[in-house]
């Protein structure tokens, strides 16, 4: 890949303070993003999956500024987000975008979706004439696949599969190069989610948008990314090409999810021997010493205790951060 | 009721886009309740403003042959203990509940919003000073502490007139007492109500800071200006101009008591409060010099509550079309 | 492909194991509607369904589709103006639809029970999950305060609560996501009940989470010789726990049969699109879903004839005006006229 990627994240960190539960102590420090590092080329889809509290979503809200970075660099088409003011980054906006997960609290619910859709035209003064902004909303509601004719309808008037159209029309209403997509299906039925889907990449291939798809389904993952990177309490652990981590995970915890996938071919689902992994995700608040994963990692060694693993380049293109693998 | 908008639905032609505010204007004209509202609030402001020329009678005027009457063809509400028109008396009320309804809502207001939306926006000790405030005045019952402000209110109000009065030889008519009344009442009801508005404010800046479509207009590159003129201000309007109106009917009753207790406006001025407590010796004999002015309170308060809760359904698109 | 005239549609196609047992519940002809302003909701409109002693049964649908006011039907438990106006519900003999509400409350938690998708919201805020579990026991088991603690530890440990002991007097706040739905299976598994219904027990969890869970339920119900109905939108988690599958639509059953044959062999066009809208481990990245056009009807007015026409990439005349029952193929039973194997449809 001679290329420059179009997005280039380097070792972001994001810890949030706790409120202080105790005067005499330090306040608690989570640290939901602690030292990522990716690439994404342009036109092309990262997948980043992992459990609830990885700091999956953190890295993406980051990543847009939407929380600005503890530390670390996000070079988006040769420019530092992170060093930029706020008034400096809303000129960028236009150029990255995100799609969110609940489509019932992502859109005003006092403002018609015509009037959403149109507003971000209107805020990167994007057409200049009233009659223009009508025009490509419509042609946006179109595109969506959403009816203009009810362009006057308020949000909850809508299903959720509908409400994330919506977002989408005003997410591309400003054309951007690239879209985070935060869990954009996972609060849909299943049928809504393939029409979503099949959605996002028709717009992929059309406008040649560059994807970060962020998602707990790893079934969805698959189907949509070109790379996988999978994330556990605030590290990725291991990233590759999307078939190579399903055809070989080489990290035990993507081992462990991949065997948790309810395929739905029921003859795999009895042939896979499932592993079940032993408690639970421990706090970002004190993560455990070495690597992360090691107080529920089926195959530590002591070393693992001590020594955090680094994620290195196993096979071209596949990185992991495993002392064993 | 979901919209049916699948891809293969025919299209149609996209219709001229419609704002919040007309939607609510439609809405609220399809409830009865709230056209009750409607017209009681327009009756009020209609007769506060021609009242005086209304009636044939001052206000102020007796007649100490005729008193205690009942409802006659020159008097269609009877007269009152020193033979003054009821009628002309309520008609006059109406006046003194208005403008204080108005005015104390408007401070209330200006007050709440300010001191609740620089709360929300400043944070730390500012925020702290403003709530404690509000619990402070809080701690009390709203008409004792009212009550209490306005004696001493009131005394300030004297002593400074009487100094224009010494030093420039400014006088107030008998007449144009009654507005030195109004300005005390303003004051400590402003002060006693205005923490249930900042309240408000505050915690809807609050919520509203941190919903998710507040975020989404964030990641559009929105200035914080249309952030707040956009969606801050529709979101949180709603319910604030339900708490106005339904504080303009809590004012109006809050003069009419610190009126009862003696403490509002003081006689000869009109207000239904007074002359309920006025006549409130007659209750056994002429009990209609009682009931009437309690029952216009009663019927115009209750105006503006369903007034408020005609705009909170009207302001609030996800009540609408299920 | 074609219609199997030979087989009655009105004996349900058991394996052999199943043929000579009775079902353990029969739901039939179930109307289950609900009274709101835009007239009247057919949550479930007409439902036939039999539960063999010991299978696990997987209900599956997207929202709206029936299957959680099936279960709510079965429970006793229908919200506000939701009413079963129609049909019964047999269990052990008895009608459960016309049970008062004292006899519905022993056999819920007694003889039935339920595991809910949100343990927060089925759970008391305010009672130690201790004293949740043993009271159950000591209402429906006549237990002594002392044994109820007793068996409830006991079972604490069995789902995998570690330090039980420690555990008994928390709240439900106090747990993660993964330790509330062990306790809500706790309690649900307390009184050993003939019939478990599990409304989505995992859908608010992690992926390996719920795994683990999965595995804890089918564990529990094989150990106590349990029948369970596993109501989930997931066909993924069918392939993995359920023996037959029911898949419903608008209220009724498109589809039934054993997992093998429903999930490898689909029949109605509804079962095919929401097993084409999964992507598989067969699937290329890149390539399109099969998805179903279209939202699902308005419960209110329903489509005439086959409820799933308007989306239907089959349909003709003949699915508008008449609606298909349920026949027989092969091992399993579907309602359309349209009946031919998944392999057509994608056009492989």
């Amino acid at each position: 890949m001679e290329e420059q990627p179009l997005l280039r994240v380097r070792d972001l960190v994001k810890h949030f303070r706790m409120p202080r539960r105790n005067l005499l102590r330090p306040p608690d420090v989570v640290r939901a993003v602690d030292g990522v590092s990716f690439d994404i080329w342009r036109g092309k889809t990262l997948g980043l999956v992992g459990e609830s509290g990885c700091g999956k979503t953190t890295t993406g809200r980051t990543i847009l500024q939407l929380m600005r970075a503890t530390s670390g660099s996000v070079q988006f088409g040769g420019t530092d987000l992170c060093q930029l003011s706020d008034k400096e980054l809303r000129r960028y906006r236009n150029g990255m975008q995100i799609i969110f997960q609940d489509p019932y609290a992502s859109l005003d619910p006092r403002m018609t979706i015509g009037k959403a859709i149109a507003e971000p035209l209107m805020i990167h003064e994007l057409s200049q004439t009233r009659q223009e902004a009508r025009e490509r909303v419509q042609e946006l509601m179109e595109r969506v696949g959403l009816n203009p004719y009810f362009n006057n309808r308020y949000p909850h008037e809508f299903s959720g599969g509908q409400r994330q159209r919506i977002g989408i029309a005003r997410a591309l209403a400003v054309d951007p190069d690239f879209v985070v997509l935060d869990e954009p299906v996972s609060s849909l039925d299943v049928s809504i989610q393939a029409q979503i889907l099949n959605l996002l990449q028709d717009l992929q291939d059309e406008m040649e948008l560059t994807y970060l798809f962020i998602a707990h389904d790893l079934r969805v993952v698959r189907h949509i990314s070109d790379r996988i990177a999978v994330m556990y309490l605030g590290l990725i652990v291991e990233l590759a090409p999307g078939l190579e981590i399903y055809d070989g995970p080489l990290h035990p915890y993507t081992q462990a999810l991949l065997s948790a996938v309810p395929w739905t071919d029921p003859r795999l689902a009895r042939k896979h021997q499932r592993i079940i992994l032993e408690g639970e995700v421990s706090s970002a608040v004190n993560p455990p010493s070495g690597c992360r994963f090691h107080p529920r990692c089926p195959i530590a060694e002591e070393g693992c205790q001590v020594e955090s693993p680094d994620l290195r380049e196993v096979q071209p293109g596949h990185w992991v951060a495993c002392h064993l693998a | 009721m979901t919209a049916d908008a699948s891809a293969q639905h025919d299209m149609f032609s996209m219709p001229e886009q419609r704002s919040l505010w007309q939607d609510a204007l439609e809405q609220l004209m399809r409830n009865r309740l709230a056209i009750f509202g409607v017209f009681v609030a327009f009756l009020l402001v209609f007769v506060s403003i021609f009242g005086p020329w209304l009636s044939p009678y001052d206000y102020t005027q007796q007649n100490l042959f005729r008193i205690n009457e009942g409802p006659s063809a020159d008097h269609w509400l009877g007269t009152d203990g020193l033979g003054r028109d009821m009628l002309t008396r309520i008609l006059h009320g109406a006046r003194t509940a208005f403008l204080v309804g108005l005015i104390v809502t408007i401070g209330t207001t200006v007050l709440g919003v300010v001191l609740g939306a620089a709360g929300a926006f400043l944070g730390g000790w500012v925020d702290a000073l403003v709530m404690r405030l509000a619990d402070i005045t809080m701690a009390f019952p709203d008409i004792l502490l009212a009550a209490f402000i306005s004696v001493v209110f009131r005394e300030k109000v004297l002593e400074f007139q009487l100094h224009l009065q010494e030093q420039y030889g400014w006088t107030i008519s008998e007449g144009n007492r009654v507005y030195l009344d109004y300005l005390v009442i303003f004051g400590s009801l402003t002060l006693v109500q205005w923490y249930g508005k900042a309240r408000l404010v505050r915690g809807q800046i609050l919520s509203l800071r941190e919903k998710e479509f507040i975020e989404a207009e964030r990641a559009l590159g929105a200035s914080n200006w249309t952030i707040i003129l956009s969606h801050l201000v529709p979101n949180s309007l709603g319910p604030l101009i339900v708490s106005i109106t339904v504080g303009f009917g809590g004012a109006m009753l809050s003069e009419a008591s610190l009126s009862f207790l003696g403490v509002g406006i003081q006689p000869p001025g009109a207000s239904w409060g007074e002359m309920i407590s006025d006549n409130l010796g007659q209750w056994r004999f002429n009990p209609h010099l009682v009931v009437m002015p309690g029952v216009v309170l009663a019927i115009v308060v209750l105006g503006f509550n369903f007034l408020g809760d005609g705009l909170n359904d009207a302001l609030n698109p996800e009540q609408r079309r299920r | 492909m074609g219609m199997d005239s030979s087989t009655q549609p009105e004996t349900p196609h058991t394996t052999g194991s199943q043929a000579d047992r009775m079902p353990l519940l029969q739901i039939q002809e179930l109307h289950t509607q609900f009274e709101t302003k835009q007239g009247t909701v057919r949550a479930v409109d007409g439902l036939s369904l039999d539960l063999y002693e010991g299978e696990v049964l997987g209900l599956v649908g997207e929202s709206g589709c029936g299957k959680t006011m099936t279960a709510l039907s079965i429970m006793g438990l229908l919200p506000g103006n939701g009413r079963a106006v129609a049909g019964a519900i047999n269990f052990e003999g008895k009608n459960l639809l016309q049970c008062s509400g004292e006899e519905m409350k022993k056999i819920r938690g007694g003889k039935i029970a339920m595991v809910f998708q949100e343990p927060m919201t089925a759970l008391t805020p305010t009672m130690t999950i201790g004293r949740q579990i043993s009271e159950a026991m000591e209402i429906h088991l006549a237990l002594s305060r002392e044994e109820a603690r007793e068996r409830a530890l006991e079972l604490l440990e069995h789902v995998g609560i570690p330090s039980p002991r420690a555990r008994f007097d928390n709240y439900i706040h106090q747990f993660s996501g993964g330790m509330r739905q062990r306790v809500m299976i706790a309690i649900a598994f307390s009184c050993e009940p003939r019939l478990l219904l599990a409304d989505e027990p995992t859908t608010a969890l992690d992926v390996t989470v719920q795994a683990q869970i999965l595995d804890l339920i089918k564990q529990l119900a094989q150990e106590a010789g349990m029948t369970a109905l596993f109501i989930t939108h997931d066909m993924g988690i069918v392939a993995g726990s359920c023996d037959r599958v029911a898949v419903m639509y608008a209220g009724r059953m498109v589809e039934v049969g054993p997992v093998d044959d429903v999930l490898l062999n689909p029949r109605h066009p509804y079962t095919q699109g929401l097993l084409g809208s999964v992507p598989s481990l067969e699937s290329k990245p890149g390539d399109r879903l099969y998805s179903i056009s279209g939202l699902p009807p308005d419960l209110v007015s329903l489509p005439t004839g086959c409820k799933f026409w308007p989306r239907c990439p089959l349909a003709d005349e003949r699915c508008k005006e008449e609606e298909p029952l349920l026949e027989q193929y092969g091992n399993s039973r579907a309602a359309c006229w349209k009946v031919m194997p998944l392999r057509e449809v994608l056009g492989e």
